[in-house]
């Protein structure tokens, strides 16, 4: 996705302070960034959608056992 | 600066640079950073060779969402953008989430909501040309109080003297105030 040229302020002490224009280096690491955020939310989602199963599956094997929810809970956290 | 006093000596940046539309950022006289709306915001000239170890104390809220709190190493302005890595526990309800990431591209050290929170990242040699290692103990409340506690290394031996808070899912606006420690040993 291209990233539009964007301001950077730098801010002193004094209260004094600068604004530029993001050069092309800085415009291609937050593409990057942009890039790897998307990566890292379809790996984050794609691990909490298999942990979410496995505590449904859990759930489902120990009420066939006997087990009641508020044993479930109690005893595993599920 | 006091270098006679044992203890945590605050540090006044030499300067600090924001991003995003309508932020805002201001250094305090007592050497404190107040920021609004940022998306992104460098902590310039706080490392140096007068400390080994440091202290960041960090109040801060999204304006909007919530989102993992993560921090680049800078020099001179620029990020570090490589050779993160980390461990985090979290504690949410009775959820526990333990898990570790390797070779990232910023480490995490908090998570943050709508709700104030909180984050004390200790961190160890950033300005020594060797690996530098952090520890961060934060606090925060979404759909109640949950704990978050990353620990982690930057596996580059370089020199720092600052620092970007980000953010790790997306580009998020934030607001809060930020003060540097060093230890004097």
């Amino acid at each position: 996705m291209p990233v539009e040229p964007f301001e950077i302020t730098t801010i002193y002490p004094d209260g004094t302070s600068e604004t530029r224009w993001s050069t092309p280096e800085e415009i291609a690491q937050r593409e990057a960034d942009i890039v790897a955020f998307e990566d890292d939310r379809v790996a984050r989602e794609a691990a909490e959608a298999e942990h979410a199963a496995k505590r449904e599956s859990a759930k489902a094997k120990l009420a066939t056992l006997g087990l009641t929810p508020d044993e479930v809970s109690a005893a595993f956290g599920l | 600066m006091p270098d006679l006093i044992n203890g945590l000596v605050a540090i006044t940046p030499t300067s600090v640079t924001r991003t995003g539309t309508g932020s805002t950022a201001s250094i305090n006289s007592d050497g404190s950073v107040v920021f609004g709306s940022c998306n992104t915001l460098t902590v310039n000239g706080v490392f140096s060779s007068a400390y080994d170890n440091y202290l960041i104390n960090i109040r801060y809220l999204y304006v909007s969402g919530l989102d993992y709190l993560s921090m680049r190493l800078s020099s001179n302005g620029t990020d570090s953008v490589s050779g993160y890595a980390y461990q985090r526990f979290e504690a949410d309800g009775t959820n526990f989430v333990a898990a570790r990431s390797m070779s990232e591209t910023s480490g995490l050290i908090g998570y943050g909501s709508m709700t104030e929170s909180g984050v004390s990242v200790y961190l160890y040699s950033p300005f020594l040309v060797e690996t530098t290692s952090y520890r961060s103990i934060g606090a925060t409340y979404y759909t109640g109080s949950g704990f978050y506690e990353p620990i982690g290394e930057h596996l580059v031996s370089s020199s720092y003297n600052g620092f970007t808070l980000r953010d790790l899912i997306t580009p998020r606006t934030k607001s809060g105030l930020l003060t540097v420690f060093g230890f004097n040993q």
